[in-house]
C-alpha cells in the first residue's frame, strides 16, 4: 500500500509543509475508529480542557496547538451523532420521500465528516513535527576505502548540492578538502532554511557504495563508505570558552614583532585544552579574522559534541531508532553493478533503480528522501499514540 | 591567431608546482598563501572565496600577469604592495609602495581604544597615520567622533585621505601633511583645541636595528615610518610633550612601542611630566610581547 502511494508522488511539487498526499497516506494507515487512536484523541481533548481551565499561561503554545485539533474532534463527534441519527431515521421511516431525504442528508454529512477527518489528521501531524533549526551544517566525510571513498564523498557532495538547489534552500559549501584525483576528504555545507532539518537529518548516517572503482585496475568490485552528519547550528551558540583554556598558535610568535617584521602568515591554530579539539584556519588574509573564525568553528565543534551526546541519550530511551541522525548507522547502499539504491530503513521496497539519476540528486533521490520524511512523521505520530495508551 | 591563443585557459593545477618551487627561495614564505593572494588579485576575487587554488583557471594573459607578480615577490616586494591592498580591522585598505604597511599587532591598539570610547561626540588626534589604518578604522567604529591625522610623508597623507574616502569617513577626518618636530610642536599646541584621546604607532625601532630588518622592509618601506632614532624614542618623546598640552583632563594617549620602551617611557613621565601625565599601564600584543602603553592626562 505504501509503495503505491509513494510512486504516485511528483516529488518536486510536494512542497514542504504541504503534506496533503501524506495525509491521504495516513488516513489509510491511521484508523480514527481504532481504539488506540480514540484513546489518544480523548487524552488530547482532556488535556486541552484541563489546561484551559487551570489557565496555565506557560502552556499557551500547547493550548493553541491543541485548540484546532480539539475543534475537529468535537465537530467529528457531532457529525457522527447526526449521521447515526439519520441512519436510524432512514431505517425506521416509512415514508419513501422522507427516506430519500435522510439519504441525501447522510451524503452531505459524510462529505463533511471526510473533510473534518482529513483536517483532524493534518492537525495530528503537526503534533509529531520534529524540532526545527534555522541553520545547520551537513558534513560529509570519506570513510573506509581510501581514494575511492573520497571520490564517492565528492559524488555525495554534488548530490546534496543539487538536492538543495532543487529544494530552493539557501546553502553554501563552506569547506572542501580536495584530493589530487578529484575526490574530497571532507566537506561541509551550511544550509539556512527552517524546513531543511527535518529532511536532511534523514540523510545522516553511513552511505555505502559498491562498484568497480576508477582506481581499480584488476576490475574487482569494492565496497567503500562515506559518512554524512547533520548538525544544527543554533543562531547563538551558547558555549562559553575560557581564554585560559585556549592555546593559540600563530607563526608570528617568534622575533621582535610589530614594526620589525612584515610577514603575511595568517594561519591560526587553536587548541581547546579541556577537549583536545584543535582547529586550524587560514580562510582570510588577516590573522585576527582567522582567529575569530577558528573560535567560531571550535564552538560549533563543541556544540556538535554536546548535541550528539544528547541525541544518543534520548535515543537510548526511545523504542524506534530509525530516522535518527546517528552517524554510525548504515542507512543506504549505492550498488552501481546492479544499478540500484537501497535504503535500509525503508521496509517495503526501499530499493530504486536508475542510480545515475539518483546520485546527481535527481527525482529518485528526492522521492526517497520525501518518503523517509513521511514515514518518519508517521512513525513519530504512532509513537505518540502508543505512548498515550501505555500511560493509561 | 593571437585571439585564439589568449582564449586558452589554464587550470592552475598544472602550473602551480613551478611557481611554488620559485617562491620557496624566500625564507619562511608561506608559498601557497602568497599564490592565493596573487591569484585572487588577478581574478579580482575575494581571497576567502577561493577554496582550492588548483581549481582556478587563468587565461594566457592572466598567467603572464601571475608570472610577473611572482617575479615581483622574488624581488622581495611586500605582497601588500604587489596586490595594492590589505586588510586591517576588517577593512580593506589601499596600499601604496613605501607607505608603511599596517601590522596585525596594531589592530589591538584600535580595539583597546574602542573598548573605552563610545557614544559621546568627541575628537581624537593621530600622529603618523601612514595608510590611515588606525584613523579610518576608529572613525568607522566611533560614529560620533571627529579625527585629525598628522602625516609628514606626502604620499602617505594622500593615501590616508584616499582610504578615508573609500570608506566614507572623509567628512570626519582632517589630514595634515605636516611634520612633528621640536620646532613645530608649539604651533600644533596653539592650532588645535584639546583632544579626547591621542593615538600613534610612531617609528619606534632603534636606528642601528633598522637596516638589519628583512629585505621587504628595508628595500621597500619608508624608513621614516620605522626609524625611531638612537633609542627608538625620538618621536615618542615629541608625542609625550604634545600630549601633555593637547589632551583634555583624563584624556588618554595610546602608543604602540618597542618591547623595550615601556619602562623607559615610565621613567620619562616620572621625571618630566610628573603632574601632567600618568603612566597607566602596558599591554601585550597577540604574541605576548609588551607592545602598547596607556598614558593619561592628569
Amino acid at each position: 500500500m505504501f509503495r503505491k502511494v509513494v510512486s504516485s508522488l511528483t516529488p518536486k511539487s510536494l512542497s514542504v509543509g504541504n503534506f496533503s498526499k501524506l495525509t491521504r497516506l495516513l488516513s489509510t494507515q491511521i484508523q480514527l475508529q481504532d481504539d488506540k487512536v480514540s484513546t489518544f484523541l480523548e487524552s488530547l481533548r482532556q488535556e486541552f480542557y484541563d489546561k484551559r481551565t487551570t489557565g496555565d499561561t506557560n502552556d499557551f503554545t500547547r493550548i493553541s496547538k491543541l485548540s484546532d485539533l480539539v475543534n475537529c474532534v468535537e465537530t467529528r463527534k457531532v457529525l457522527l451523532k447526526n449521521l447515526d441519527h439519520l441512519k436510524e431515521m432512514e431505517r425506521d421511516e416509512k415514508d419513501e420521500d422522507m427516506k430519500q431525504l435522510a439519504r441525501e442528508e447522510q451524503e452531505v454529512y459524510s462529505e463533511l465528516l471526510q473533510k473534518t477527518e482529513r483536517e483532524l489528521i493534518e492537525e495530528m501531524m503537526t503534533l509529531s513535527t520534529v524540532e526545527n533549526w534555522s541553520s545547520m551544517t551537513l558534513e560529509i566525510n570519506a570513510g573506509v576505502g581510501g581514494q575511492e571513498a573520497m571520490l564517492f564523498a565528492m559524488e555525495l557532495l554534488e548530490m546534496y548540492s543539487n538536492f538543495l538547489q532543487v529544494k530552493g534552500w539557501d546553502f553554501e559549501v563552506t569547506e572542501e578538502e580536495r584530493t589530487d584525483i578529484g575526490g574530497v576528504r571532507r566537506a561541509s555545507i551550511v544550509v539556512n532554511s527552517r524546513d531543511a532539518f527535518e529532511f536532511l537529518r534523514l540523510e545522516a548516517g553511513v552511505h555505502r557504495v559498491q562498484r568497480v572503482p576508477e582506481t581499480e585496475k584488476s576490475g574487482r568490485i569494492h565496497t567503500s563508505t562515506a559518512t554524512v552528519a547533520v548538525i544544527p547550528r543554533p543562531d547563538d551558540i551558547q558555549i562559553d570558552i575560557k581564554e585560559a583554556d585556549l592555546k593559540v598558535e600563530t607563526k608570528r610568535a617568534s622575533g621582535a614583532g610589530g614594526q620589525h617584521v612584515n610577514t603575511t602568515d595568517s594561519a591560526v591554530r587553536i587548541v581547546h585544552l579541556p577537549s583536545g579539539i584543535s582547529i586550524e584556519c587560514q580562510t582570510e588574509r588577516s590573522q585576527p579574522k582567522n582567529k575569530e573564525i577558528a573560535i567560531r568553528k571550535l564552538k560549533e565543534k563543541l556544540f556538535q559534541q554536546q548535541y550528539e551526546a544528547q541525541v544518543a541519550a534520548t535515543q537510548a530511551t526511545r523504542k524506534s531508532q530509525k530516522g535518527s541522525s546517528n552517524r554510525n548507522e548504515k542507512i543506504r547502499t549505492y550498488n552501481f553493478v546492479q544499478d540500484r539504491v537501497t535504503d535500509h530503513r525503508l521496509e517495503n521496497g526501499g530499493t530504486v533503480h536508475n542510480l545515475k539519476d539518483f546520485i546527481v540528486g535527481g527525482d529518485g533521490m528526492i522521492a526517497m528522501n520525501t518518503r523517509l520524511v513521511e514515514e518518519n512523521r508517521f512513525r513519530e505520530l504512532w509513537d505518540l499514540i502508543e505512548d498515550s495508551c501505555n500511560k493509561k | 591567431m593571437k585571439r585564439l591563443f589568449s582564449s586558452i585557459s589554464y587550470k592552475l593545477r598544472t602550473v602551480i608546482p613551478k611557481f611554488e618551487e620559485k617562491l620557496k627561495e624566500i625564507p619562511k614564505e608561506d608559498v601557497n598563501f602568497t599564490l592565493k593572494c596573487l591569484v585572487s588579485h588577478i581574478l579580482s576575487k575575494d581571497f576567502s572565496s577561493i577554496k582550492n587554488l588548483e581549481d582556478e583557471q587563468l587565461d594566457s594573459k592572466q598567467l603572464e600577469h601571475l608570472e610577473r607578480l611572482v617575479e615581483c615577490r622574488l624581488a622581495r616586494i611586500p605582497i601588500q604592495y604587489i596586490i595594492k591592498e590589505w586588510d586591517f580591522y576588517s577593512l580593506k585598505l589601499k596600499m601604496v609602495p613605501s607607505v608603511f604597511i599596517p601590522r596585525p599587532e596594531t589592530e589591538k591598539l584600535v580595539s583597546m581604544i574602542l573598548e573605552e570610547n563610545n557614544v559621546k561626540e568627541r575628537s581624537f588626534l593621530e600622529i603618523g597615520s601612514g595608510s590611515g589604518a588606525i584613523s579610518v578604522s576608529l572613525l568607522k567604529n566611533l560614529l560620533n567622533f571627529k579625527g585629525v591625522a598628522i602625516e609628514r610623508n606626502k604620499l602617505a597623507a594622500e593615501l590616508t585621505l584616499e582610504n578615508a574616502k573609500a570608506l566614507n569617513v572623509e567628512d570626519r577626518l582632517t589630514v595634515l601633511n605636516e611634520k612633528l618636530s621640536q620646532d613645530s610642536l608649539k604651533g600644533f599646541v596653539d592650532k588645535f583645541e584639546k583632544f579626547d584621546f591621542i593615538v600613534s604607532n610612531p617609528p619606534y625601532i632603534p636606528s642601528r636595528q633598522v637596516f638589519q630588518l628583512q629585505p621587504e622592509i628595508v628595500l621597500y618601506e619608508n624608513m621614516n615610518a620605522l626609524n625611531g632614532g638612537p633609542d627608538g624614542l625620538d618621536v615618542i618623546k615629541l608625542i609625550l610633550e604634545l600630549s601633555s598640552s593637547l589632551l583634555k583632563p583624563n584624556g588618554k594617549l595610546w602608543l604602540e612601542v618597542d618591547s623595550t620602551h615601556p619602562p623607559m617611557i615610565e621613567e620619562i613621565i616620572k621625571n618630566q611630566y610628573e603632574n601632567r601625565l600618568i603612566f597607566e599601564g602596558v599591554h601585550k600584543d597577540f604574541t605576548g610581547i609588551d607592545r602598547f602603553v596607556e598614558i593619561k592626562r592628569n
